[in-house]
């Protein structure tokens, strides 16, 4: 029992619960990832569109702008008209006028009116100082800006037109705050009567400012992009990639995230899980990427919008998850073992008891042992033992009754219910030992029927087998209870008398029997009569065995039966 | 596998230890040639030919801008290359910084096969210091006009045309201070455009303001010249690119010719030097020599629209070419040209 039932149906119930336990936790981990990188892709897409919409919004508004000064009537006057204290105070009205709207629209940092004649003149320029103050710039340091391409492009635009640029680094100089800047400019023409154009209107919005405020509020672990229409960076966490093709370079998303082409084929919004391969390293992460075009803008100009996060920083709270988790399993399984041993040994206790009875029976009733009252299949077991058990008792009853039959009929005379030779040879070997013991002397008499023949075959051996059997009954009456009478042979018969040799003693009862034997017996009308030979022998002085006795007791029976007397 | 392959390395150079005696050691892989150069310089066809015969092995890097072939050489003080090349204007600092080895022309035999105009190094500017060669010239690009055909029937002969008021707003000029100067330098007659004497600033700049408010607009990158180009519908553009620009207007169905003018042209011309610590000096070289082989040579105008310094260019054999060399003060005109792009008049732009 030293492994037995108990322990291994124990581990068996821990180990299934471990088991089970470790595949919930197993699942519940697994699923709980796959949650967390489906809600990143959700959360990223969703900021994606809110960054695209806000950046859609603010072009949009630039755009509404620029028309609305491009058609202000003071302005063509100003450009029309030579040089006068009235055109004087349009442009200081017309300063005044794009000072407000710098000091409305942080992300606007210069708004200027230019003339299409003298190479493209300024004609009235405000811009933020570099603490961020609205400034108009003095009439000495205005610039010609002709050969400048968005000048050109504005200029051959029709009426009500609008244009914007690539998103450019500013590299003009005097531009104070907006120098070096990320800079998409919006320009409307502006038209004289007759729709001669005269010059243009142009909005400078710091792309870096927008994005700074986008950027900042977002959690820091996110990664912000955003590119031209050709895929060019023009917002990237390393700087090296941003506007990489202003320093003659070349940085594409579809290189870095190759998932990014579709949207440059038409595709709107995109999210992937992906490889970023960014210098040489790859790495997984979660990002949504969405194009833009902001309304209204010529030229078929779009915006990628990114967000990016890696996959380990998506999986991070997982990790806590996975530790706890681990530890609710090991809990539990601690718990199971604890609960398991009890358990099966509440389970194995009565069944070792029932065992345990039923290895001491029937040596040991079984008896309150078993739990019969249970209502359980133990019980019932229980209730099986004890039923079987009374049935075995039973049936030992009938087998030990039988077999005293057998004994008995062994060893007496089934005629006479005497005892037989086999039976008398060993009571007389009992009564020699006790006497070899004690010291007393054993008489054995050894009689012989007389005329028992002539019965038999006179009257049949019905009147012989009622003979003998009176004979028999009257042997018993003629001794004591404690002497032994057997029936030897057919008509031969011993009787073992204990304690005594002596001959007076021993001739009367004798005599004594051979007067109750020879009593006749009434048989249909007539009389059986036999008579009786002795012979008699003594323990030690006739011999010392019970043969030697026997024998000599018989042979004495025998002189006596040839002189015709009873007794020697 | 990592370390299973680190072991196997390890194991490698024990044996290689034991059994490399100086007598045995350099057995023809180990041989190493480590080149640093611009995409094309090294053909992967010279490279397998120049391994064939050499028994050696080469390592070629490839860099794309004049400031990280700086630093990949500079970076331990030589020791990660053997040969590398290098343009004439740039070769000073290295010479400064005694990175590069002098070389002896007669251990290159395949220079004699050069065009006289750079057999003859002491006229090469900025190659040779104080009678000691430190590079072999190898192929160059001159920086011409590209005109348009039928506008130009006749091909123009002076830089001046980009002047010319008949082009107004149809001319395309390269947005970069250091060379705009020295254009405006050679149309004023300078004999040396990369020197200029402190009383020409205010004059150039006017020039250059001129030329502003004459143009069409500035370019910084070939695709963007083209679309320019195109756009605006631009008949004359200073090819900062030369050659391969004048391919890719070509490609693009343009009927364009280029032109070198009588003023000359400004060109870069391209080195090989080998670095002065190289452990490999005889196999650098034999490299330069097998790079001189006209086979070779012939591969950069072939595949990479380059010019060999072997070949005659075909309407270039008298042509005034000016090598570009360090100017007098980079910072000064970058900050003037930036004034001047940026629309300033000429008071502004030569302010102190």
């Amino acid at each position: 029992m030293s492994f037995g039932i108990a322990h291994r149906l124990a581990l068996l119930l821990a180990l299934f619960s471990i088991v089970v336990g470790g595949i919930t936790g197993g699942e519940v981990y697994r699923s709980s990832r796959d949650l967390l990188v489906e809600d990143a892709r959700t959360r990223l897409l969703t900021t994606t569109q809110v960054l695209g919409r806000r950046i859609q919004s603010i072009s949009g508004s630039a755009l509404r702008d620029v028309r609305r000064i491009a058609n202000h009537q003071q302005i063509s006057d100003l450009l029309e008209s030579a040089r006068s204290a009235r055109t004087d105070a349009h442009a200081d009205d017309l300063a005044a006028q794009f000072q407000a709207l710098l000091s409305v629209s942080p992300e606007y940092y210069q708004v200027r009116l230019i003339s299409a004649a003298d190479n493209g003149m300024e004609r009235v320029r405000v811009e933020r100082a570099n603490d961020g103050v609205p400034l108009r710039v003095a009439e000495d340091d205005l610039q010609e800006k002709g050969h400048f391409d968005y000048v050109r492009n504005t200029l051959a635009l029709p009426v009500g037109g609008v244009f914007a640029s690539d998103v450019q680094i500013n590299r003009e100089v005097g531009a104070h705050a907006g120098t070096d800047t990320p800079t998409l400019r919006v320009a409307a023409p502006v038209h004289g009567t007759g729709g001669k154009v005269l010059g243009l209107v142009v909005i400078n919005l710091s792309l870096s400012g927008v994005l700074q405020a986008l950027g900042d509020d977002l959690p820091t672990d996110l990664e912000l992009y955003l590119t031209d229409k050709r895929g060019e960076f023009l917002v990237h966490p390393d700087p090296k990639k941003t506007f990489a093709f202003d320093r003659g370079q070349s940085a594409l998303v579809q290189d870095q995230f190759p998932a990014t082409k579709a949207l440059f084929n038409g595709g709107t919004a995109t999210v992937i899980d992906t490889v970023s391969a960014s210098n040489g390293q790859a790495r997984d992460v979660v990002a949504a990427f969405a194009r833009y075009e902001p309304r209204g803008l010529s030229g078929g100009r779009f915006f990628v919008i990114g967000l990016a996060q890696s996959r380990a920083d998506v999986l991070a709270s997982s990790h806590t998850l996975a530790v706890r988790t681990g530890l609710v399993v090991l809990g539990f399984s601690i718990l199971a073992l604890f609960i398991a041993f009890p358990l099966a040994g509440a389970l194995t206790t009565p069944l070792r008891c029932m065992a345990e009875a039923v290895g001491a029976f029937p040596a040991r009733p079984l008896g309150d042992a078993l739990p019969v009252h249970r209502d359980d299949e133990l019980g019932v077991l229980a209730r099986g033992l004890r039923a079987m058990e009374q049935s075995i008792g039973v049936q030992m009853a009938e087998v030990e009754a039988q077999r005293v039959k057998l004994h008995h009929q062994a060893h007496h005379d089934r005629l006479t219910g005497l005892p037989n030779r086999a039976l008398f040879s060993d009571r007389f070997e009992q009564a020699l030992a006790r006497s070899r013991r004690s010291g007393t002397p054993v008489a054995l008499l050894f009689l012989d029927l007389d005329g028992f023949k002539a019965i038999n075959d006179t009257w049949g051996h019905a009147a012989g087998d009622l003979m003998l059997q009176q004979v028999a009954q009257r042997l018993r009456n003629g001794v004591r209870e404690a002497d032994t009478t057997a029936r030897v042979g057919g008509d031969e018969f011993v009787v073992v008398i204990e304690g005594t040799d002596d001959l007076e003693y021993l001739t009367t009862i004798s005599q004594k029997l051979c007067e109750l034997i020879g009593e006749p017996v009434p048989w249909n009308e007539g009389m059986l009569r036999v008579g009786l030979s002795i012979g008699m022998a003594c323990f030690p002085r006739d011999g010392d065995t019970v043969d030697a006795i026997t024998s000599c007791a018989d042979a004495r029976m025998y002189r006596v039966k040839q002189r015709n007397s009873t007794v020697i | 596998m990592l370390i299973c392959s680190d072991l196997r390395r390890a194991a490698l150079a024990i044996v290689c230890a034991l059994f490399c005696l100086p007598g045995v050691a350099g057995a023809a892989s180990d041989k190493v040639l480590r080149v640093l150069a611009w995409p094309g310089y090294a053909d992967p066809e010279a490279v397998s030919s120049f391994e064939k015969k050499t028994g050696s092995r080469v390592e070629v890097t490839q860099i794309d801008s004049d400031d990280v072939l700086w630093q990949r050489v500079a970076a331990n003080g030589g020791a990660d290359f053997d040969v590398f090349a290098v343009n004439t204007a740039e070769l000073a600092r290295y010479i400064d910084a005694s990175l590069v080895a002098v070389l002896d022309l007669s251990r290159i035999p395949n220079s004699k096969l050069q065009l006289p105009r750079f057999r003859e190094v002491a006229k090469v500017p900025g190659i040779v210091r104080r009678n000691n060669l430190h590079a072999v010239p190898y192929t160059y690009a001159d920086m011409g006009l590209i005109y348009d055909k039928k506008t130009f029937p006749v091909a123009p002969d002076s830089i001046a045309v980009m002047w010319d008021s008949r082009y107004r707003g149809k001319v395309l000029a390269y947005d970069g201070g250091t060379h705009n100067f020295s254009l405006a330098a050679l149309k004023n007659g300078a004999r040396n455009p990369f020197r200029i004497a402190s009383a020409d600033w205010r004059m150039l700049s006017a020039e250059l303001i001129a030329l502003r408010r004459n143009v069409l607009g500035f370019y910084s990158q070939p695709d963007e010249s083209l679309k320019l180009y195109q756009q605006g519908k631009a008949v004359l553009l200073f090819a900062n690119y030369g050659s391969q620009q004048v391919q890719a207007f070509r490609n693009a169905g343009l009927d364009v010719g280029y032109v070198i003018p009588r003023e000359g042209a400004l060109a870069w011309l391209d080195c090989w030097a080998i670095i002065a610590k190289t452990p490999q000096r005889a196999l650098a070289e034999e490299w330069i020599n097998h790079m001189l082989e006209p086979a070779v040579s012939a591969l950069l105008v072939s595949r990479q629209g380059l010019s060999s310094t072997l070949a005659v260019t075909p309407g270039n054999e008298q042509a005034l070419l000016h090598w570009l060399q360090p100017p007098e003060d980079v910072e000064k005109r970058s900050l003037l040209w930036k004034r001047i792009i940026s629309g300033d008049r000429l008071e502004k732009v030569i302010a102190p």
